[in-house]
This record gives structure tokens, C-alpha cells and sequence, in this order.
């Protein structure tokens, strides 16, 4: 049996003992992790065809709008496993060890990413077919189908490009690597922009869409391939500098600047947690771009403002932007070295603001990014307006300080059990897909108001929580 | 002057670890705090760098108390613990310029040190490679030129010498020194005497929660060396 087969084999194996009972407490997060992601996906789904809905597209932007949705929730999602995948995976240690072909044991990694998208792109790209009146012939669902196949490989490869290089950029430390990226995103505008075969089947004859097909089959391999031949170089090197193994020799200290301690408590935090700081702003400048996209090349900015739309919007915002929550992780951070910050000339209020500050710092240039973008595209009322930018902030004031006591309050717990964490994610997912789903009896105006006035109010109640259980809430962090 | 003032501790409700402790400190003392392992020492320590929330008594360094203005108090000191406390997530530079900043210390004035102490102590030039990837020994390193990175009134040092080379073990040594002449307080903890009697000029003994000896270093060691005084003085208790 040829070797990569063997290892795909040994991958599929090793992938699918995750979800049985009997597994260590690593991969039972990494199932939770994936769970979280998957439902989030599921609810995802379900709200875009609320909102497809609410704005009354057509059968062809309907498709057009998924293709780019689909496409940049791959990159994102692929962005996010991959380096998990190809240089954490522990397997990948003893593979090394083996006579195989180092392309063999990358691609039998990229081939797990694959699966891991190809849902998405079967739970998006079938979703929209209830949402289409087209006759579902037997051509049609081929192509659909291949369509939906294929579609995942070119953001996974994309994203892995990405990856390649942020990763050689510490080897190499040559910024000249980073002008790559520009011409990744041309590439990767171009491949979103250019027509899908769905939209095309409206337009064209079919002998053109054949031609388009050929295209859409070999342009994922043809990346594959060079991916593998430029961006395999490294390999070895990533994952031993990931081991933390490589040192600097180099260093030379540089001046800086004194920041008050509430600063710089933000600053420490946002090193410590510097891997889902980089992850969460890819992520988040990732949606913005899908947003701006969405709104530029799709008619979605002439489509006629209703009700429901109105109420949808501010929304969306707020869901796009309010899961970005870092409280937990640097709650766990913190209780690591439980006894460091008792012995620093640091109050209590510093400590919890500055963690919640955190949280801020890195999510709200998003918050004002995207209610620019609305602000600009859309013709909205004022109310609308204050609302794209008030939603989404106070959303994620509610999820990251209702993580912050969740994971304090059950800090020495959480080792040990994998639904605590769960449940602040959990609630947060439903506190804003709820809406959503909850019959349309008010007017937009009212609803907003009254869904804005619950989040502030549990804002404030949030905060006064934390005030008042001062005590408890620093004996669990430092026992 | 670092004053313990009728301290007591309790783990658990009527389960008293500490009874009633009262030590003085003056500025300058090397101060050896010695002990069997579970006698009190590291929760007395606890207490005194604001790890243990003090329930009875209480301490005060230079009149000021960690009861009533703790901020202000734990401005005047510095910890090293025995095993390291460190963010391991971090670069070594990035965890001296968060304590710098925490205590305040001026750009200038954390440059010089910075360099100074993680020079003489060789990891200077690991700086700035994340904690997670030191030795033990780089660690407690670290955290020792964290804890000179600010001119500070007292100086907890708990088994700093754990993990420590000789050359940065005579280091260490030679610092507490300096710092002794310069007027400050070395609060010391260790079970290796021989440093213990070397370099300090004053010696607590803690058995049992209770302070059975507090004296100069050389009154205890007139007679005997401070390891057979020590196990003489434990026969006996």
C-alpha cells in the first residue's frame, strides 16, 4: 500500500478515537473545542437563512453570498486547526522518525483540515438550497455536489500559505517575506470574485460551464502542488521553534516605555495570551473583509430596508464580532502563577478590570470597523447607526465578563471537567442567536431598545457580581 | 524596620499553624529564618509578601502596615520564592519590564538595571526567549534580577540558591551583602546552614509555629557551629 495512504489511514484512525468515551483529557478538549465550533457553525447556518430571509435575495446572490461566506469561514476555520494540525500534532514527532516522505505526512495533515471544512461546506452550501426555488435536475446536483467538494482546498491552502510564512517570518526574521501576502489576498479576492459554477448554470451553456468546471477541479490541485513544493522547506524547523527549543542568541535590550499598572497589566495579558490574541485578529479582520465584501460585490446594499432587516442588522454586527472573548484563557494564565500577582503592588479592582480591558482592547477596533462599514454602505436611521456600534460592545461586555466569573468562580473545577467551560460559550452562543429565532411581535425600534436595555442591565449586574463577591472571587483565584 | 507584630495563622478553623509570633528586623540585618520543614517558615513568608490574608497580628515595614494599606506596603519589597513564580507564556524581557512597570521604575533606571543583574547572572542574552523554554536554574535567575529591578526597603529571599550555579550562587551572595550595607532588610530563609551562618548576622528559629530562638548569629555560633546548634536545639523540643 502506497505510504500515504497509510498514513491517511493512520490519521482517520487516530481522529476518529477522539470521539469515543475512553480518551485523555487533551483530546476531550480538542473534541469540546471542535463541538463548540461546529454548533456555532450550525446556529451560524440557521440565523444566515433568517437573515437570507429577512432580505429577500434572489436565487443567484443567494448563491454568490454563500460562495463568499462559505470561502472565508473555511480560510478562517482552517487558519484556526491547521498549525494544530501540521506542527502541534504529537503524532507528527513519531511520523518524523519513520521512512515517510515529509510531503506524504503534511498533506495526510492538510487531509484532516479537508474533512474538518468539508462540513462546513456541506452544512452552508446544502442549508441554501431550501432557501432557492431551482429545479434540482440530475446535472445540476453533480456539479453542485463536486462544487462542494472542492470548495474547501483553496482556503485551506491559503490559509496554510499564511501560516508558512507568519511561521518563517521568526526563522528568517525578513519582513520582504510578509509583501507575499498582499498577492495572497489579490489571489484570494480573484478567487472569490470570480463566478461560481451555481451562478453560472443561470447564465451560461453548459459547454461554458464544463470549461469553468475543468478550472474549478484543477486549480485546487495545481495550488496543493505548489504548496507543497514551496512551503515544506521549513518544516522541521517550525516545529522544533514551536517546541520552544531554538534560542535567540541575538538580543539586545531596547528602551521601554513606562506604563501606568493598569496598562500595564493589559500588555502582559495580551502577551500571555498572544497565540489567541494573533488568532482572534486574523479571525476578526478575516469577518470584516467577508463583510466588506458581502456589501461590494453582492446588490445586498440595494436590497429595499424592511423591518426585519432592521432589526437583523445591529444583530449580525453584535454576533460577528461579541464571540471573541478572551477572559477565560487569561483567567487560566493568572491562576497558573496564582501566588505572582498577591506579592505585586496590585488592587483587586486593577487586576479584574485589567483582564476585562483586555478583552476590549482587542476586539473593539473590530466593533468600529464593521459599524463604519454599515455606517457607509447602508441608508440608516440614526437609532440604526447608534445600534451597529452599542450592540456589538456591550454584547461582548456581557460574554467576557460573564466568562470572567464562570471561570473564577469554578477555576479549580474547570481542570478536571470540560462542560464548565463550555457553558459561558454555550450561553453566549444563545444569548445571541435567541433573538433571532423569538417571534417578531414589537417593532424593530422596540425590540432593539428592550434587547439593549436587558444586555446593559446584566452588564451592570455582571459588574456589581464581581464587586461584591470581591472576597470569594480572590480566595478562588489564589487558592 | 520590619516589624511582626502577636501574628498568628490558621489554615483551617482551631487548626493554629503559627501561635502568636512577634519578630523585629532592622535595616541592614541579614536575617536568617530557620526551620524544619513544615515548622512555619514559608507560610510566615506567605504572610509577610501578602500571599496569606493575615487574620490576627499584623506586619509592618517602616511603620507602614500590610493590613490597612497593602499596596504600599508591597511597594517596599521584594519576593523570591523558592520555586519560581513566572509567567511562562512570556520573554524574559517582557516579565522584567511588566515587574518594572508595576514598580514604577523609570526607563533609565530599568535599562541599567536590566542589564546589569541579567548579565552578571548570564541571561542576558535568553531574554528574549519565552519562560517556557528555560531551565530551572534561568528561572530562579530571572526572578532574582526581577526582584533587584527596583530599589526596595526588604527583601524576602526563600531558598533563593535553589538551582543556581556556583558562580551565580557567589553572585547572589555578594549582592546581599551590598544590599546589607546599603541599609536594607534580608529576610532568609534556608536548610543550608553553612550559607545561613556565613552570611547572616541575626537568626530565627521557627518550630511548631513558634519563634524558639531570635538572636545574633554570633551569640548562637559562639560555642558551636549553627548546624549542631540547630540539631541540639531540636533534640531538645
Amino acid at each position: 500500500m502506497n505510504n500515504l495512504i497509510k498514513i491517511l489511514l493512520l490519521r482517520l484512525q487516530n481522529e476518529s478515537h477522539i470521539t469515543e468515551f475512553m480518551v485523555s483529557k487533551d483530546e476531550r478538549r480538542k473534541e469540546s473545542k471542535s463541538f463548540i465550533i461546529l454548533s456555532t457553525i450550525i446556529i451560524f447556518s440557521l440565523i444566515y437563512l433568517k437573515v437570507i430571509d429577512a432580505l429577500n435575495l434572489s436565487t443567484d446572490n443567494i448563491f454568490k453570498v454563500s460562495y463568499i461566506i462559505c470561502f472565508i469561514i473555511m480560510l478562517i476555520y482552517s487558519f484556526i486547526t491547521s498549525f494544530d494540525i501540521i506542527y502541534k500534532e504529537s503524532a507528527n514527532n513519531l511520523l518524523l522518525t519513520l521512512p515517510l516522505n515529509k510531503k506524504h505526512i503534511i498533506l495526510s495533515s492538510l487531509f484532516i483540515v479537508y474533512l474538518k471544512n468539508l462540513i462546513i461546506s456541506l452544512i452552508i452550501m446544502l442549508s441554501i438550497l431550501f432557501k432557492t426555488n431551482i429545479e434540482l435536475t440530475d446535472t445540476f446536483l453533480i456539479i453542485y455536489f463536486l462544487e462542494i467538494i472542492f470548495l474547501p482546498i483553496v482556503p485551506i491552502i491559503i490559509s496554510n500559505i499564511i501560516i508558512y510564512l507568519k511561521e518563517s517570518y521568526k526563522i528568517n526574521k525578513n519582513k520582504l517575506i510578509f509583501l507575499l501576502i498582499p498577492l495572497i489576498a489579490l489571489i484570494s479576492y480573484i478567487l472569490i470574485k470570480r463566478p461560481t459554477i451555481i451562478s453560472l448554470i443561470f447564465v451560461r451553456s453548459i459547454n461554458i460551464n464544463i470549461i469553468y468546471f475543468i478550472i474549478s477541479i484543477l486549480l485546487p490541485i495545481v495550488l496543493t502542488r505548489i504548496y507543497l513544493l514551496t512551503c515544506t522547506k521549513n518544516y522541521e524547523l517550525i516545529i522544533e521553534i514551536t517546541r520552544g527549543v531554538k534560542r535567540n542568541n541575538n538580543f539586545e535590550y531596547q528602551n521601554s516605555i513606562k506604563l501606568p499598572r493598569l496598562l500595564s497589566l493589559v500588555k502582559k495579558d495580551l502577551k500571555l495570551i498572544k497565540e489567541t490574541y494573533i488568532e482572534y485578529n486574523v479571525l476578526l479582520l478575516i469577518t470584516s473583509i467577508t463583510y466588506l465584501l458581502v456589501t461590494l460585490l453582492t446588490n445586498i446594499k440595494e436590497v429595499e430596508s424592511n423591518e426585519l432587516f432592521n432589526l437583523f442588522l445591529p444583530l449580525l454586527l453584535a454576533l460577528v464580532t461579541s464571540l471573541f472573548v478572551t477572559t477565560d484563557k487569561e483567567t487560566k494564565q493568572e491562576h497558573n502563577n496564582k501566588y505572582l500577582l498577591r506579592t505585586l503592588p496590585i488592587s483587586y479592582n486593577q487586576m479584574i478590570l485589567s483582564k476585562w480591558l483586555t478583552n476590549i482592547v482587542i476586539v473593539l477596533p473590530y466593533i468600529i470597523i464593521n459599524g463604519l462599514i454599515t455606517v457607509f454602505t447602508f441608508k440608516l436611521n440614526i437609532t440604526l447607526r447608534i445600534m451597529s456600534f452599542l450592540l456589538p460592545l456591550l454584547l461582548l461586555m456581557l460574554n467576557s465578563l460573564f466568562t470572567l466569573i464562570v471561570n473564577t468562580i469554578y477555576l479549580n473545577e474547570i481542570e478536571n471537567n470540560i462542560i464548565i467551560p463550555l457553558i459561558p460559550k454555550v450561553l453566549a452562543i444563545l444569548t445571541i442567536a435567541l433573538p433571532f429565532f423569538i417571534p417578531y411581535y414589537l417593532d424593530y425600534k422596540m425590540e432593539l431598545y428592550t434587547y439593549t436595555s436587558v444586555i446593559g442591565a446584566l452588564v451592570l449586574i455582571n459588574y456589581l457580581y464581581l464587586i461584591i463577591k470581591r472576597k470569594q472571587i480572590e480566595d478562588k483565584l489564589f487558592k | 524596620m520590619l516589624e511582626i507584630k502577636n501574628y498568628s495563622y490558621e489554615y483551617f478553623k482551631n487548626k493554629e499553624v503559627i501561635h502568636n509570633i512577634d519578630l523585629k528586623v532592622k535595616e541592614g540585618d541579614i536575617y536568617a529564618f530557620l526551620g524544619r520543614n513544615g515548622a512555619g517558615k514559608s507560610t510566615t513568608i506567605k504572610s509577610i509578601v501578602g500571599i496569606n490574608n493575615i487574620k490576627e497580628g499584623d506586619i509592618l515595614l517602616n511603620k507602614v502596615s500590610i493590613k490597612k494599606e497593602p499596596l504600599k506596603y508591597k511597594m517596599k519589597i521584594s519576593f523570591v520564592p523558592d520555586t519560581p513564580m513566572l509567567y511562562e507564556n512570556i520573554k524574559g524581557i517582557d516579565y522584567l519590564n511588566f515587574i518594572a512597570d508595576i514598580y514604577e521604575v523609570g526607563t533609565e533606571d530599568r535599562e541599567e538595571r536590566i542589564k546589569k543583574y541579567a548579565i552578571q547572572f548570564e541571561i542576558y542574552k535568553a531574554l528574549d526567549d519565552l519562560i517556557s523554554s528555560y531551565s530551572h536554574g534561568m528561572k530562579q535567575k530571572l526572578v532574582i534580577v526581577a526582584s533587584l529591578i527596583h530599589d526596595f526597603d526588604l527583601y524576602v529571599l526563600d531558598e533563593p540558591f535553589v538551582g543556581l550555579d556556583p558562580e551565580a550562587t557567589y553572585n547572589l551572595k555578594q549582592i546581599i551583602k551590598d544590599l546589607s550595607k546599603e541599609g536594607k532588610i534580608i529576610f532568609f530563609s534556608t536548610h543550608v546552614l553553612d550559607v545561613a551562618e556565613s552570611l547572616c548576622n541575626k537568626v530565627a528559629i521557627i518550630d511548631n509555629g513558634k519563634i524558639i530562638i531570635d538572636d545574633d548569629m554570633d551569640k548562637v555560633i559562639k560555642k558551636k557551629s549553627l548546624e549542631d546548634f540547630f540539631m541540639d536545639l531540636l533534640k531538645d523540643e
